[in-house]
């Protein structure tokens, strides 16, 4: 049976892009489409059941403060929360959330489900239809359905032409045993994409009941952390364990015993997996020096007895698989339920792709997560927000959202993707963002809220939180914290921390600037601060300890801006600059930059180049 | 552009003045930092256009001289600029330069007046693209083979210094962005991997001296009693008449530059008015200059008579100079050579005999054997202003590390380091720091 309907956007996929782009498409009143090979793939975790982490929380909330989903999603079905990086500065401290799976999966489809604008669809998208002007116009299914819009996210994960892979043993499939999608990729070629080709991989899964934990180290949650999002003043009770065992001598050796018959070292593999994430094999041939490595065993839900064996990801045969596993104290007996497995899959040329994440040459075509060439669940959604933000500017001919460098995780991970390109699965990292200092998870409310206030995603009580922090912040800044304390009380107060009495009266701020005085111990000490908001306090000392080096980091920003401020016309003719090298034309040419300060950032583009860009671009 | 750069706006070399250029948003601010006038409690408070007479206080000495504010945008480059109209000599500006760098200016790249001017929309573009000549023609100075040699002996030392600081800095971002993974113990020697990294740059920063040397020479200033034959030694070594010689006591009232080249370095003698007390008030002033000279000179040679016994007034010069490098040379050997001699070096400026020992023993103190072009040998300004960045910035780390600052602080300024040390080898910080992380530790799920 024909049938053709019309919708603002189609979203293909709706693994965690594709449901932050269907879900901000739909929230800025966009009729959506959402396609997916399986509805019981919606926002599937095909690989660690946890979310956040370093660079990756700052994500979450980057997304959470833009009113996207993940947030909120990750707080229902946490199962335990740790804060990576206490010990270290508030720019890098790193929420993470072990979550309940399928949960997550549930209430995701629940969500996606529930709103009215997503029309759901299981199938498999197999052309995407162009019109004469070379703008997208619609697709067709493999069923033989074609849908018409001029909008087309395309989120379609691992999923493109995917092979798993263990040992000998190859399967033309996706992850978690769901199916591939086989005819997308040529249907990209036909419109003039380049296809790369990555790998990834996952560790086995394993019965709980196999498992002896009185052997491993118990890794408990922190206590009393604020969640993901901003708009949950507290986490629901969660205290599910982890447990800590390490490999050893035997594992290591059984693993070289049959090195010859993992895919990665015997050739099979030839695609390029990502160095943050590599496989158990790969650690012990790499690293030979080091004597044991850490496995966690973390919980996949409280609907199952799998338990996901981080650290032991692997391609090796399921025989050398099961004996390694074995080899490992508390694993002894342990039954494996799903193998570990590679995977490879399709996925395109990032740099093709403009700063809204639309294809350069195809109008109407935008990409997040993994087809981009990047990976991670945090990455994936941060993507697909924007690409759905930004898909929704262009069906109503607005001018597209782009965050910068210096405001967002997110905007360094975008300009990274388009920009620089990646040559392997890219992963966020704190290393990757220049201005970190000012990108801390507890202010990703105070860069983005008022963007997505204004985007149309972020509802009233949330902004209104936001009004109320920012006026509490001025306050205590500017007021509260100038007080000055009576000698007399700053000598009781510097007595019970054994530190030396100043000669003069200090006022907070004074002694928040010091290393050794937190905002904690001055409100429970002194009693006018003690109905202070803690968070807003928190914020503010850490505002405070890192003054000086904010100062620093403002000046480096100050200068990017200059150059980001230089707008670079987009029909731009670089093989006419004179004075331009030939290397700089053709990368210029390829990632047609905004502005020069993206130029500026291309490989292969010199300080030179750029000054004979600007003077060439900016006569009068 | 948000820096403040300086540059020497005349050509280099012996000259009545020259003139340093300093423009940007500080330039008001770090001229008030160096200059003083009489007229102004502070020259931040200068009124724009007006020329000022002052001093401005340069490392081991303090020069007169003249500064005018521009307030931008009624300026060359379109920015505050602030112009110094110092007296003549290589060296003197040179440190003037130098001053205004350790006081927060960056040295002026090429074209970057000019650019400058261009972008605030005080040039049209005819006259603003010959900076593109002026990039291309740097890029084929770069190709001349004495400069590639010596600027390949620089690159490597300072590719070893960004190895150290690459290191350093993996271990401690791989800390924070894997913080499970990594035991805690990378601070432990942060701070002498960091005192070695500050060493390592203060050593090369150090050559600069000598890197100006084989530029621009030695600048050894002649200072005596009136009448000792000052400028008869300098006609001597430049083989023509060119300072004025007479009986008459104090004839030399300014200074006089000249330049010879001895084993392939270049000597620049400075002639200086006799010092002596003296009423004749234009005398006067030239005696203050010929200690002003001496002070800011590499060399000094404190010219005295060979036959007669050193003088209190000698001496009493002798002892302003204790801190400088200083030759003693005794004149007049043809009358008669005093046992005290033989602290110094005996010559007779008439004869014309001495002067070959005098130039040997110049050139050797700076350079042992012949002229070293082996080593790292800072000769350009903009070397000399990345590694004065750099060296704030470690300085700046080994602060922090010494008072327990947070590791993405003090990254902050290994990154400031890092990065001013990559402009002069071309090495970029993002890439190089991830991929060092992941070839160093065993990191991931």
């Amino acid at each position: 049976m024909k049938n053709n309907t019309t919708y603002d956007a189609i979203v293909i996929g709706a693994g965690h892009a594709g449901v932050e782009a269907g879900l901000s498409l739909a929230r800025l009143n966009k009729s959506v489409l959402l396609v997916t090979l399986s509805l019981d793939s919606i926002s599937n975790m095909a690989c660690n059941p946890n979310i956040g982490g370093t660079a990756k929380g700052h994500l979450v909330r980057e997304i959470d403060a833009l009113g996207g989903q993940m947030g909120i999603t990750a707080d229902e079905a946490v199962l335990q929360l740790r804060m990576l990086n206490l010990s270290k500065g508030a720019a890098v401290h790193s929420l993470r959330g072990q979550e309940d799976k399928i949960m997550y999966h549930l209430n995701m489809k629940k969500i996606v489900e529930n709103e009215p604008n997503i029309t759901i669809l299981q199938g498999e998208v197999v052309n995407i239809l162009t019109a004469d002007d070379g703008s997208v116009c619609g697709v067709t299914t493999d069923m033989g359905n074609t849908y018409n819009t001029c909008t087309i996210v395309l989120c379609c994960g691992v999923y493109l032409n995917s092979d798993i892979i263990i040992g000998e043993w190859r399967k033309a499939e996706g992850p978690s045993g769901f199916s591939r999608a086989t005819s997308l990729t040529e249907s990209l070629i036909s419109h003039g994409m380049t296809i790369r080709r990555f790998k990834t991989g996952t560790p086995a899964r394993v019965d709980k009941k196999t498992i002896d934990f009185s052997k491993m180290t118990e890794q408990m949650g922190d206590k009393d952390i604020y969640p993901f999002s901003f708009i949950n003043d507290k986490s629901k009770p969660c205290d599910v364990s982890c447990y800590l065992t390490y490999t050893n001598e035997n594992t290591h050796q059984i693993i070289r015993d049959n090195i010859h018959r993992s895919p990665l070292y015997n050739g099979t593999i030839k695609s390029i997996g990502p160095r943050y994430c590599p496989s158990i094999e790969d650690k012990v041939m790499r690293f030979a020096d080091k004597d044991r490595h850490q496995i966690f065993i973390e919980p996949e839900s409280m609907f199952t007895d799998e338990m996901y064996v981080q650290g032991m990801s692997s391609s090796l045969p399921i025989d050398v698989q099961l004996e390694m596993y074995r080899s490992i104290a508390g694993m002894e007996n342990v039954n494996i339920m799903r193998y570990a497995y590679a995977i490879e899959y399709d996925c395109i040329d990032s740099t093709e792709l403009d700063s809204s994440l639309m294809v350069k040459n195809i109008k109407g075509l935008f990409t997040a997560g993994q087809i981009n060439g990047s990976s991670g669940y945090e990455e994936a959604a941060a993507q697909g927000l924007i690409a759905g933000i930004n898909a929704s500017l262009y069906i109503d001919k607005k001018p597209p959202f782009i965050l910068t460098r210096d405001k967002a995780y997110i905007g360094v991970l975008i300009d990274d993707l388009v920009t620089k390109g990646t040559n392997e699965p890219y992963r966020m990292m704190t290393a990757r963002a220049e201005f970190r200092l000012n990108l801390r998870q507890e202010n990703a409310d105070i860069r983005l809220t008022v963007d997505g206030y204004e985007l149309g995603l972020v509802s009233k009580d949330r902004y209104d939180r936001y009004l109320r922090k920012t006026e509490l912040i001025e306050l205590y800044i500017n007021d509260i914290l100038n007080k000055h304390v009576q000698i007399t009380d700053l000598t009781d107060f510097f007595n019970s921390i054994g530190e030396s009495i100043p000669s003069r009266s200090l006022s907070y701020k004074d002694m928040l600037k010091r290393a050794t005085i937190s905002a904690d111990m001055i409100m429970s000490t002194f009693k006018e601060l003690s109905e202070l908001d803690v968070r807003v306090l928190r914020e503010v000392e850490t505002m405070i300890k890192y003054e000086g080096y904010l100062t620093k980091q403002d000046a480096s920003i100050r200068e990017l801006k200059k150059l980001e401020d230089r707008q670079i016309p987009s029909d731009t003719d670089y093989s006419i600059i004179e004075g331009l090298r030939l290397e700089a034309k053709q990368k210029l040419a390829k990632i047609a930059p905004l502005n020069l300060g993206q130029a500026s950032r291309i490989s292969g583009v010199s300080p030179a180049d750029i000054t004979v860009l600007m003077i060439s671009l900016f006569k009068k | 552009m948000y820096k403040t750069f300086a540059a020497i706006a005349t050509p280099l070399g012996a000259g009545a003045i020259s003139i340093v250029r300093l423009s940007g948003p500080n330039a008001l601010c770090i001229a008030s930092k160096v200059f003083t006038s009489s007229k102004l409690n502070t020259f931040s408070n200068a009124i724009p256009n007006v020329m000022y007479l002052g001093t401005i206080f340069c490392d081991g000495f303090n020069d007169k001289c003249l500064a005018v504010y521009f307030k931008g945008p009624h300026s060359f480059t379109g920015d505050d600029v602030v112009e110094f109209q110092c007296h003549g000599g290589v060296r003197l500006t040179s440190e003037v330069l130098k001053t205004l760098l350790s006081n927060g200016a960056s040295i002026a790249s090429r074209g970057e007046f000019t650019r400058t001017a261009f972008l605030n929309g005080k040039l049209s573009l005819s006259e603003a693209e010959g900076i593109v000549e002026m990039i291309n023609s740097e890029n084929i100075a770069s190709l001349n083979a004495g400069y590639r040699m010596m600027s390949g002996h620089l690159n490597k030392s300072i590719t070893e210094i960004n190895k150290i600081i690459l290191d350093i800095t993996a271990s401690l971002e791989a800390s924070l962005d894997y913080p499970e993974e990594m035991e805690d113990e990378v601070r432990e020697n942060l701070e002498s991997s960091l005192k070695s990294i500050d060493s390592a740059v203060s050593k090369i920063l150090s050559t600069a001296q000598l890197g100006r040397i084989i530029n621009n020479g030695i600048n050894v200033a002649i200072i005596g009693e009136p009448n000792i034959g000052k400028s008869s030694l300098l006609n001597a070594i430049l083989g023509k008449d060119r300072a004025i010689v007479t009986d008459i006591a104090g004839t030399t009232r300014d200074t006089l530059e000249e330049r010879v080249e001895y084993n392939g370095v270049f000597i620049n003698f400075i002639d200086t008015a006799g010092i002596r007390s003296t009423i004749d008030t234009i005398e006067k002033i030239g005696v203050d200059k010929a200690f002003e000279s001496a002070k800011s000179c590499d060399i000094v040679v404190m010219m005295m008579n060979a036959s007669t016994p050193v003088s209190s007034i000698e001496k009493d010069i002798l002892s302003k100079f204790d801190n400088k490098l200083i030759i003693k040379l005794y004149n007049k050997s043809d009358i008669a050579v005093l046992d005290h001699c033989v602290d110094g070096i005996t010559i007779s400026a008439r004869d014309k005999t001495g002067i070959e020992s005098l130039l040997a023993k110049i050139s050797s103190m700076f350079i042992s054997g012949d002229v070293d072009l082996s080593g790292d040998i800072l000769t350009n300004f903009r070397h000399i202003d990345s590694l004065i960045r750099a060296n704030t910035s470690i300085k700046s780390a080994i602060i922090g590390a010494n008072n327990c600052v947070p590791s993405e602080c003090i990254l902050i300024d290994l990154r400031d380091c890092y990065l001013a040390l990559g402009e002069i080898t071309g090495a970029t910080a993002s890439e190089d720091i991830i991929d060092k992380i992941f070839s160093k530790f065993c990191l991931g799920k």
